[in-house]
């Protein structure tokens, strides 16, 4: 058996749905988490992408507006991470 | 510059944080110092000196319905090029709730703790540093087995390491969770102890005996926490979408509330023109 020295890629899928009911401002947005641990796992590399955006066929147009603008001032570089876990300890 | 390094090393550079927590977080959620928790590291580069103070603290209430704990830091650099002028910044770096917190009031902790958090060191955290046995994920893995996905990446393949569930039978999940643990373990040096036990856990689950989740927890909770096993799973828990999760509800939660999707979608496709032409000119954010 060899040790855990290859990378290692672990994704995660999920949706997530809005809170109201209300047809008129129904939307969903898919997201995906991939993390990555390195050969000599003292890198975590962690990634943040948006799959889709949908909304409820009687959302109005203003609601798809205001949730894109919402996600145009998302700062998704912030959450694109490389970790030198050296620095840690 | 040793004064000012020296200056940044005592108990008073924590009181505009120490302030700013008592002044939310404590009035709800009474907190307190955790023997031990309070470290400080020094980093000298090319560029900057930085003075970091790392704290942890717990909740005044032991008990397994009350306790929570949380860990946060001041970050103060200093430019080689302007030692006069510093910004110490302070953000939340982790944070442990035990499942049997209340929801409703792990939704109000949260709220009070949003404001700091900071998701890059709580993947730090969550991954590198918290004990496997201070991660939620009795249901994760169950979870995980259905929509997430782990592959190993060499050179010349990339390998699945767990076949997703057939369908939604505790049977499916069963031989699914299987198939996680021991991809996983082909990848240790010593994977009997695991093995033995995992099938240990599947056996008794079939015959009846305490739940999957629950014969889960022992299982992980026997992994050495410097293992890379130990951090694959510590990734493939729910708590590793935590940060994602204050990250969008940041971003978005204010004006467009929202919650998880469990079941079937219920909505259709952008296909407004206008609409298309804005996802278009998002498309370097969305993998469509």
């Amino acid at each position: 058996m060899s040790s855990l020295t290859d990378t290692v890629r672990i994704v995660h899928d999920q949706k997530e749905g809005s809170a109201s009911e209300d047809p008129a401002r129904y939307f969903e947005i898919e997201w995906q988490l991939t993390l990555e641990l390195t050969k000599h796992t003292t890198k975590l590399q962690a990634n943040l992408m948006i799959k889709n955006v949908k909304f409820g066929e009687e959302a109005t147009q203003e609601v798809k507006q205001d949730l894109m603008t919402a996600w145009l001032g998302f700062n998704k570089s912030a959450y694109d991470i490389e970790l030198d876990i050296d620095a840690l300890f | 510059m040793t004064v000012k390094i020296l200056k940044c090393i005592n108990q008073e550079m924590l009181s505009p944080g120490v302030m700013a927590l008592r002044g939310s977080i404590y009035e709800k959620f009474p907190f307190k110092d955790i023997k031990g928790g309070w470290e400080v590291i020094i980093t000298i580069s090319e560029k900057e000196y930085r003075v970091t103070h790392i704290k942890k603290e717990q909740s005044y209430d032991v008990r397994d319905e009350a306790r929570f704990t949380f860990e946060w830091i001041v970050d103060i650099p200093f430019k080689k090029s302007d030692l006069e002028s510093f910004k110490p910044v302070m953000t939340l770096s982790d944070y442990f709730v035990n499942k049997r917190f209340p929801l409703a009031a792990r939704k109000e902790l949260l709220d009070l703790l949003l404001p700091v958090m900071n998701s890059q060191e709580m993947f730090k955290r969550l991954i590198f540093r918290r004990p496997i046995a201070n991660t939620n994920i009795e249901a994760d893995y169950v979870s995980f087995i259905k929509k997430g996905s782990i592959t190993v990446v060499d050179a010349d393949h990339v390998t699945d390491i767990f076949h997703k569930p057939a369908d939604d039978t505790p049977e499916s999940e069963i031989k699914a969770i299987r198939s996680l643990f021991l991809g996983i373990a082909r990848y240790l040096n010593d994977p009997m102890p695991l093995i033995k036990s995992l099938e240990e856990t599947i056996t008794s689950v079939v015959k009846g005996g305490p739940g999957l989740h629950e014969q889960l927890r022992t299982v992980v909770q026997s992994i050495d926490d410097s293992t890379g096993l130990a951090r694959v799973l510590k990734g493939a828990s729910f708590e590793a979408q935590f940060p994602v999760f204050v990250a969008l509800r940041a971003a978005f939660s204010a004006a467009f509330p929202f919650k998880r999707i469990r079941g079937a979608c219920k909505s259709s496709s952008l296909t407004s023109p206008t609409y298309s032409a804005l996802i278009s000119s998002l498309k370097c954010y969305l993998l469509l």
